[in-house]
């Protein structure tokens, strides 16, 4: 199944976490969690506002929350 | 307690926060905490109690989602239950969340302790339209499964007894037990084969090869320690099956999909939940879009028709209220200072703060978006329109600002987590022309092209789009490799937007506004007054109008008189300036108006360059101070502006040139 995922993901464009669950018939927890090992296997990159350093100085940190938890297809 | 008992221990095993300490203290009547949130259960709590004369020594594990050692608890359940290796594991299972579970019951299956699964919460999943089988998901996967409700003590004492049982009974210990995808078989036997006789003993071998070819870092090390030079086999088989993860962890999914078909049946489709109806309209790419619209429109509206009013407010009663009030009252003050402040400070300041309450109300819009869940589903319908500029939809929301005011726009790029994706659009941004940019356009183009000003317009606002289009094509060739962007998005729940939170995200905002652009606009506010006021004492004999005019022969190459020139720098201060200094070089006042200044000594081929020029010039000092600030980098910065200069010059002289060779308009 996390194979036909990563196929899946790598033919569109943008998805949503409930469109993909929906589309494989798993919940959206499991689904997560299929993402994340891609992550671990370093097929998709978690994207996260203060990924540079620099936002340690940024004086909005506190303030500067992520909209939605996003991942990028990286090529292997 | 009687000591002379045969004694059991049963593991309880879970995720966080499944009941498992609410089972271990009504077994042990324990005074635990139970942890309503993960991580909470970080040690192994061990207690006793007796079972049908036996005594049953329970270990409360800590949560963990899986066996993967990323996090202490993991590694604390693991060790436990490789090296101590309990009788028998009690797993609790969320009903509300089986799938998930299950992952954590695929890794504990490759261990050599037997396991009873206790499914918890089925009250609440039948709630919510989640039907379980235990039945069926026993005989799938050959486990005992219990359904229980731990809050209220029901059915623990059938799950002990189930664990007792299959203690006393090994011989039905027979489980389904996921494996790894076939084509990666015969290379875990060979990595299997390798380690057989370094692993240590209470370890079995063919979870260890797993774990290698799951890259464990815990287990990778002690391997490496123990086998020495043998590793390196080892290591060239990793290396050369570097899909092995997948290979694992895609048949633990395959075993839920299976066990989950089996014995799970989920809400109907025609189920669904508020927010599940609401995004079928918010990311339909028909109606998203026109959503979408009218959400900027409403937001677009309110910040300019509250925001312009009041920034021209501030302009005539408090910028040029203080400036004439100093200019006026440091009479007998040497001239310079009095100008420095009058207007060099106090139109620096005025620059910042007749920002301001666009900045704010445009800063509460978005808070407002954001709070409330709305802007992940923007970004998701606009992610198509966005590709072919290597962006992707979150881009959308600042270039559609940009046509208010590109410096909150580009400020907003900062919602784009991709480094890439977020400096093209930090670049590409300004490329859309500001409204006092139009208005420029808007005042000049009925005097220079009368009764056609209307598609004279039209096509000079089409100008930076068409820009705007190429240099997205080519950042995106340049910074990319042409190459899209795959993302997915967690849409999150609507909620209502929190007041406090908005004002706390305005304030820092506003704060980081002051701070970065602020000062930025400050000093070259103060530059450009030195160098329209000295050495001269006006802007006739200044440096700014002396290069202007040594600029003459370029300029003429473009059709414009040097006071055009001028013109186009001062519009760095802000962009509306360029009328004013128009005004001031064509000597505008009571006998000139300024339509029959530039009417009478401006030709239209040379109008519809400087026009083009002006709308592609750099862009004001506060949007490239915006554009330091997001890209950290003067570099680009610069760049940026030389970029900006060059198309400038360079569309204006091609314009011109044409004008010429097709006699139109000189």
């Amino acid at each position: 199944m996390i194979e036909e995922l990563l196929q899946r993901i790598s033919q569109g464009r943008c998805f949503t976490t409930h469109s993909l669950a929906q589309e494989f018939r798993v919940s959206n927890e499991l689904m997560e969690a299929m993402l994340n090992d891609l992550v671990r296997a370093g097929h998709l990159k978690v994207l996260n506002h203060c990924e540079d350093k620099e936002c340690k100085g940024c004086q909005m940190a506190a303030s500067c929350k992520p909209q939605a938890k996003m991942w990028m297809l990286v090529e292997k | 307690m009687n000591d002379q008992n045969p004694t059991l221990t049963i593991a309880l095993a879970g995720q966080p926060n499944v009941g498992k300490s609410t089972v271990y203290n009504l077994l042990t009547g324990g005074s635990q905490y139970v942890s309503n949130w993960p991580g909470k259960t970080s040690e192994c709590q061990t207690g006793c109690f007796e079972f049908q004369g036996e005594t049953i020594h329970l270990v409360d594990l800590p949560g963990t989602y899986s066996l993967s050692a990323s996090s202490i608890e993991e590694q604390i359940a693991r060790e436990f239950i490789i090296e101590k290796q309990p009788d028998v594991l009690l797993v609790i299972l969320d009903a509300v969340n089986l799938e998930r579970n299950l992952y954590l019951v695929s890794e504990l299956l490759n261990l050599p302790v037997p396991l009873v699964l206790a499914i918890n919460r089925n009250d609440l999943a039948e709630s919510q339209g989640i039907h379980i089988e235990p039945k069926v998901l026993e005989a799938a996967i050959r486990v005992p499964v219990i359904s229980l409700a731990a809050q209220h003590g029901e059915s623990i004492q059938d799950a002990i007894q189930a664990a007792v049982q299959i203690v006393h009974h090994p011989e039905n210990w027979q489980p389904d037990r996921p494996t790894i995808r076939p084509d990666h078989q015969i290379v875990l036997q060979a990595v299997e084969q390798i380690i057989h006789n370094q692993v240590p003993a209470s370890y079995p071998p063919d979870w260890i090869a797993i774990k290698l070819f799951e890259g464990d870092q815990v287990i990778t090390e002690m391997m490496k320690e123990k086998l020495g030079s043998n590793w390196q086999q080892v290591h060239n088989i990793l290396v050369q099956h570097d899909d092995a993860f997948l290979a694992v962890v895609g048949g633990r999914y395959d075993w839920i999909g299976r066990m989950v078909r089996a014995a799970i049946a989920r809400p109907k489709l025609g189920k669904v939940t508020i927010t599940d109806k609401i995004d079928r309209l918010t990311t339909h790419s028909v109606w998203g879009i026109l959503i979408l619209i009218a959400v900027m429109a409403a937001l677009f509206g309110l910040t300019f028709s509250i925001g312009i009013p009041v920034q021209n407010w501030l302009e005539k009663n408090v910028i040029q209220t203080a400036a004439a009030w100093v200019s006026t009252t440091f009479v007998d003050s040497p001239h310079w200072i009095v100008s420095l402040v009058a207007n060099g400070l106090i139109s620096g300041v005025g620059t910042v703060l007749t920002l301001l309450p666009i900045l704010i109300l445009f800063f509460i819009g978005m808070g407002l978006l954001e709070d409330s869940g709305y802007m992940a589903r923007a970004a998701f319908v606009m992610d198509r329109w966005m590709h072919p500029f290597g962006l992707h939809g979150k881009s959308f929301l600042p270039l559609s600002f940009s046509v208010g005011c590109n410096v909150p726009a580009v400020m907003e790029s900062r919602i784009i987590e991709e480094p890439k994706a977020r400096l093209i659009t930090v670049l590409l941004t300004p490329f859309i022309p500001c409204f006092p940019r139009l208005s420029v356009v808007v005042i000049l183009a009925p005097i220079l092209f009368g009764k056609h000003a209307f598609l004279y317009s039209l096509l000079l606002f089409s100008i930076p789009i068409l820009f705007l289009v190429l240099y997205g094509k080519i950042f995106h060739e340049l910074f990319q490799g042409g190459k899209h962007n795959i993302f997915i998005m967690e849409l999150p729940l609507y909620q209502a937007p929190q007041a406090k939170a908005i004002v706390k995200s305005v304030g820092f905002r506003i704060i980081d506004f002051l701070k970065g652009a602020g000062s930025i606009i400050l000093v070259v506010s103060v530059g450009l007054w030195a160098l329209s006021y000295f050495p001269g004492g006006n802007i006739e004999s200044s440096y700014l109008s002396i290069w202007g005019q040594r600029l003459d022969p370029v300029s003429k190459v473009i059709g414009l008189d040097w006071r055009m020139a001028v013109a186009l720098f001062t519009s760095m201060l802000r962009s509306e300036n360029t009328l004013s200094t128009l005004s001031v070089l064509y000597g505008v006042g009571s006998q000139l108006t300024l339509t029959e200044a530039v009417a009478g000594q401006v030709v239209p081929a040379a109008g519809l360059a400087f026009l083009a020029m002006q709308i592609l010039f750099i862009p004001c000092i506060a949007t490239v101070a915006a554009i330091r600030s997001e890209s950290k980098s003067w570099g680009w910065t610069m760049a940026y502006v030389g970029l900006r200069l060059v198309t400038s010059l360079g569309v204006g002289t091609l314009i011109y040139q044409a004008c010429r060779l097709f006699q139109w308009g000189v």
